[in-house]
C-alpha cells in the first residue's frame, strides 16, 4: 500500500459517500424496511380485529365437530354454499364422510383470504384438531398443551457440562450476522466498484490516471476505497439494526456477549472475502466496455455470493457432507460455507486453516494478475475484450 | 526534483530572460564559466547566501548528459502484430519534440511505453539516465488527445486529486495561478459538467502541469480548442519551454510542428521513417517551386516530384537545382503568372512520407 494508493481511496471515498444514491441507500432502505415491517405489522393488526364477516361455515360428513363460537355448521354443500355466496360465511369447511381414514379437507372461499393467510388455515387446522381431541375424550388440559404448547428452552453446555447461557445464542446469532453481512458487503462494494470503473472506462479516464500511478496503486487504491464505503454502509445498517434491538426484546441476548474464536474467523473471513471479491470484480469490470456490460459481467462474482442460499437446506441437513467440504475450500464459496459451518457443528481446524490458506494464496496470486488485467483492459477502449486478449494481458510484463 | 545533481551557481552577468536548459543555445547573453556551490538550492531559495545575484539550477543526469529520454530498439507487439518496431531516439533537456506519423502509426503506443503504461517486448527506455520509477513518474506530465474528466465532482476537488497523486506541495496557491493563467479562476468550485469543451480541455492542461514536470508530453494538445485557446495554450508552452520544460508533442498539425518543434520522430506502421532536425529533414527533402501558369508543362529533367492541377503545379527539386534554369525552361514552354521557391512544407512532406 503506497501514498497513492491512500489518495485514491481517499477520492473514491469521499465521491462516492455524497452521491444522492449512496445517501438514500443508506439511510433510506433501512427506514424502508421499517416501514414496511410497520406496515406488514399494522395490517396484520387489522386482519385480526377487522369489520366484516369473519365467520366459517362448516359441513361435518364425518360427524365428529361439536359447535363452537364463529362456526356455523349446515347439513350439506349445497346449503353451505348457499351461505358462502349469500356472504352468510366468510369460508365454508367441508369434512368428508371418509376424513378419519384420508384426512382430507376442503375450504371453500370467495376473495381468497384463506389461500394466502397461513394464520386463518392455522385456526381452522386448529378448530378440526380440538374436535378430534373431544370426540377422542381427550381432557382439555392436555389437548390445550397439544395444540398450544410451550416453547422448549434451549441450554447449551460447555465441555465442562454447565450450561453456557445466553452468549452461546449471541454466538450462533452473530456469525449468521456476519455471513449475512459479507454477502451484503460484498453485493455493496461490487455495485460502487464496477460502476466507478465502468465509469473511467467509459469516459476514456483510466491512460489519464495510469499516468499519475501505477496500475496496482490504481486499483489497490479503488478496492480499499470502496471498502471503506461498503463498511460505511453496513455500519450504518448494523448500527440502526442495533438500536432497534436494544428497543426490542432481544436486548439481553447480546449483553455480556464475548469474543471467542468463532467471532474471530467470522471477521478473517469477511476479510478476506471481500478482497477476493473486489478484486476478482475490478479485472471483470475493467474488461467490460460500459458500466451496464461491467454489472453484467460482474454478476458472475455477486451470484456467489447468494450461492449458500441454495445450498441451504443441504447445508442444514447435513453441514459434514462432500459437497460442502469441497466448498469450504473453494475460494469463491469459502467465506459463507465456511462460517455457515462453523455456527452449526464443530468443523475441524485443519479444514478452516487449509480454507483460510486457499483464499489468501488465490488473493496473492489473483492481485498480480488483476494488476495486469486491469492495466490492459482499461485501455482497451469500445472494445470487448476476448479470452485470447485476457490470455495476451497475463503475459504482459 | 528531477532525479540527479542539482547544482547552485553564483553568476554575476545579467541573464535577460528565463534561465532554462537551453540558456547556453539560446537564451541568455553566456557569461564566464560559473562556479558550482556546494550548498543545496532550499538553502539558497531561503536567502542563506546573499552573495548570489542570480541563480541558475541545472539538474543533470547522472551521467551527466542532456539527453532526458533515451529509447534504444523499443520493440513492442500486440497479438503477433508490431505496434513499434526497434524504435531508437533521443529528446534533449529542453527541446521542444515533435512526434509525427498518421493514425495507427504507433504514436500512442509510444507515449504509453514510455509512460510504463506498457511494458516494452525488447529494447529500453532512460528517462534523466534512469529505468522508471515512482519518482519519475511524478517528472513528467502527459496530456491525452480523449478522454473526459469525473463530470460530478468540482474543478478545484479535481486539481486537488491529481496534484496530491503527483505529491505537489502547496496546492491551493499553484491550482489558483494556473486557473488564472487559464481563464478558469470562476470555475474553481463549479462542477465540471458545467464547463465547455474548451474549458474542459483547458482544466486537463493544467491537471498536466501543475506538477512542474521537467517532461510535459501531449498528444494532440489543440484539439478541441478555438483559435484564441490555441494561442494561450502555445504562448504558456513556449513558457515553459523557456524554462526548461522539456515538450514532446504528438500531433497532426503541421504548421504548429514548424512553429514550435526542434527536432521530430516521425513513425509510420511502427517504424521510424524521420528522425532530426526539422532543418535538417527539410533540407534533405528538397526544394517546393509554387508555379501559376497557362499552357502545356513542358518535361523538366530536374524536377524529382510533381503535382499538376492544370493551371497549377508544385514542383519539387533537390536542394542545389539551378532554379533560374529551371524557370527559364519554363517561361520557354508556358505563360508564368507566379514562380515561388519556398521550402518544402513538412505538411507536404508527412504526406510523401507516409505514401511511400
Amino acid at each position: 500500500m503506497t501514498a497513492k494508493s491512500l489518495v485514491v481511496a481517499k477520492f473514491e471515498f469521499t465521491k462516492t459517500v455524497r452521491r444522492k444514491g449512496f445517501i438514500l441507500g443508506t439511510l433510506g432502505l433501512p427506514l424502508l424496511l421499517l416501514l414496511v415491517v410497520g406496515l406488514v405489522l399494522y395490517s396484520g393488526a387489522g386482519f385480526s380485529t377487522g369489520s366484516g364477516n369473519q365467520t366459517v361455515g362448516y359441513v361435518d360428513g364425518a360427524g365428529f365437530v361439536q359447535a363452537a363460537p364463529g362456526y356455523i355448521p349446515y347439513p350439506d354443500q349445497e346449503a353451505g354454499k348457499a351461505a358462502l355466496l349469500g356472504e352468510h360465511v366468510r369460508s365454508l369447511l367441508v369434512i368428508p364422510p371418509d376424513y378419519l381414514e384420508t384426512g382430507k379437507l376442503t375450504i371453500y372461499t370467495r376473495d381468497g383470504s384463506l389461500l394466502g393467510s397461513t394464520g386463518s388455515r392455522k385456526s381452522v387446522q386448529e378448530f378440526v384438531a380440538g374436535n378430534l381431541l373431544r370426540y377422542e375424550n381427550v381432557s382439555d388440559r392436555i389437548a390445550e398443551k397439544i395444540l398450544e404448547p410451550e416453547n422448549p428452552e434451549v441450554v447449551v453446555l460447555d465441555a465442562a457440562g454447565n450450561p453456557k447461557g445466553d452468549e452461546a445464542l449471541a454466538g450462533f446469532v452473530l456469525p449468521f450476522a456476519i455471513t449475512l453481512v459479507l454477502a451484503l458487503g460484498i453485493l455493496t462494494s461490487s455495485g460502487y466498484l464496477m460502476q466507478g470503473i465502468g465509469e473511467e472506462k467509459e469516459s476514456r479516464r483510466g491512460e489519464f490516471l495510469l499516468s499519475h500511478c501505477s496500475a496496482e496503486q490504481l486499483l489497490a487504491g479503488k478496492i480499499l476505497g470502496y471498502g471503506a464505503v461498503s463498511l460505511l454502509q453496513i455500519g450504518v445498517w448494523v448500527a440502526i439494526g442495533l438500536a432497534v434491538i436494544a428497543a426490542g426484546p432481544f436486548a439481553a441476548l447480546f449483553t455480556g456477549m464475548q469474543v471467542t474464536w468463532l467471532l474471530c474467523a467470522a471477521v478473517l473471513y469477511l476479510i478476506l472475502g471481500y478482497f477476493l471479491f473486489a478484486v476478482s470484480i475490478a479485472c471483470a469490470a475493467s474488461l467490460a466496455t460500459s458500466v451496464r456490460e461491467a454489472q453484467q459481467v460482474s454478476a458472475i462474482f455477486t451470484m456467489f455470493a447468494v450461492f449458500p442460499l441454495v445450498f441451504l437446506q443441504l447445508l442444514i441437513h447435513d453441514p459434514d457432507s462432500l459437497l460442502m467440504q469441497a466448498l469450504t475450500y473453494f475460494p469463491y464459496t469459502a467465506p459463507f460455507i465456511a462460517m455457515l459451518r462453523l455456527t452449526l457443528v464443530s468443523v475441524p481446524p485443519y479444514e478452516i486453516a487449509v480454507s483460510m490458506a486457499i483464499l489468501v494464496l488465490t488473493i496473492v496470486v489473483l492481485t498480480r494478475l488483476a494488476a495486469r488485467i486491469f492495466r490492459m483492459g482499461m485501455l482497451k477502449y469500445g472494445k470487448r475484450a476476448t479470452l485470447r486478449d485476457v490470455v495476451g494481458f497475463l503475459k504482459e510484463k | 526534483m528531477v532525479p540527479g545533481h542539482t547544482k547552485i551557481y553564483n553568476v554575476n552577468y545579467q541573464m535577460l530572460t528565463c534561465v532554462s536548459a537551453r540558456w547556453q543555445e539560446r537564451a541568455c547573453i553566456p557569461g564566464p564559466e560559473p562556479e558550482p556551490h556546494s550548498r543545496d538550492l532550499t538553502a539558497a531559495q531561503a536567502g542563506l547566501f546573499p552573495g548570489i545575484s542570480f541563480m541558475v539550477t541545472i539538474d543533470r543526469n547522472e551521467n551527466g548528459s542532456d539527453t532526458v529520454l533515451h529509447v534504444q530498439n523499443l520493440t513492442k507487439t500486440f497479438d503477433r502484430k508490431t505496434v513499434l518496431d526497434t524504435i531508437t531516439f533521443d529528446v534533449r533537456r529542453g527541446e521542444v519534440f515533435g512526434l509525427l506519423g498518421p493514425n495507427g502509426a504507433g504514436k500512442t503506443t509510444l507515449i504509453r511505453t514510455i509512460l510504463d503504461i506498457f511494458r516494452p517486448d525488447t529494447g529500453e527506455i532512460a528517462l534523466f539516465g534512469r529505468e522508471f520509477s515512482d519518482d519519475i513518474k511524478d517528472a513528467i506530465g502527459y496530456l491525452p488527445e480523449e478522454g473526459s474528466l469525473d463530470k460530478e465532482i468540482l474543478v478545484s476537488e479535481c486539481i486537488r486529486y491529481f496534484a496530491e497523486l503527483k505529491r505537489v506541495d502547496a496546492i491551493e496557491k499553484k491550482m489558483d495561478e494556473w486557473l488564472e493563467k487559464l481563464d478558469l479562476l470562476e470555475y474553481r468550485n463549479r462542477k465540471i459538467q458545467d464547463l465547455s469543451k474548451g474549458m474542459h480541455r483547458r482544466l486537463q492542461f493544467i491537471l498536466s502541469v501543475i506538477h512542474e514536470p521537467d517532461i510535459l508530453i501531449l498528444d494532440e494538445p489543440f484539439s478541441g480548442l478555438d483559435p484564441l485557446n490555441i494561442r494561450t495554450l502555445k504562448d504558456i508552452l513556449l513558457d515553459l519551454s523557456g524554462k526548461g520544460t522539456t515538450l514532446i508533442m504528438s500531433t497532426h498539425q503541421m504548421d504548429e510542428v514548424e512553429r514550435m518543434c526542434d527536432r521530430i520522430l516521425m513513425l509510420n506502421s511502427g517504424k521510424n521513417v524521420l528522425y532530426g532536425r526539422l532543418d535538417d529533414i527539410r533540407k534533405e527533402f528538397g526544394l517546393s517551386i509554387e508555379v501559376h501558369y497557362e499552357g502545356t508543362l513542358p518535361h523538366l529533367d530536374t524536377v524529382t516530384g510533381i503535382n499538376d492541377s492544370g493551371n497549377y503545379a508544385e514542383l519539387v527539386v533537390e536542394e542545389d537545382t539551378d532554379t533560374q534554369a529551371l524557370l527559364k525552361t519554363l517561361a520557354e514552354n508556358v505563360k508564368i503568372r507566379k514562380f515561388e521557391i519556398k521550402q518544402r512544407s513538412m505538411n507536404e512532406i508527412f504526406i510523401e512520407v507516409c505514401r511511400k
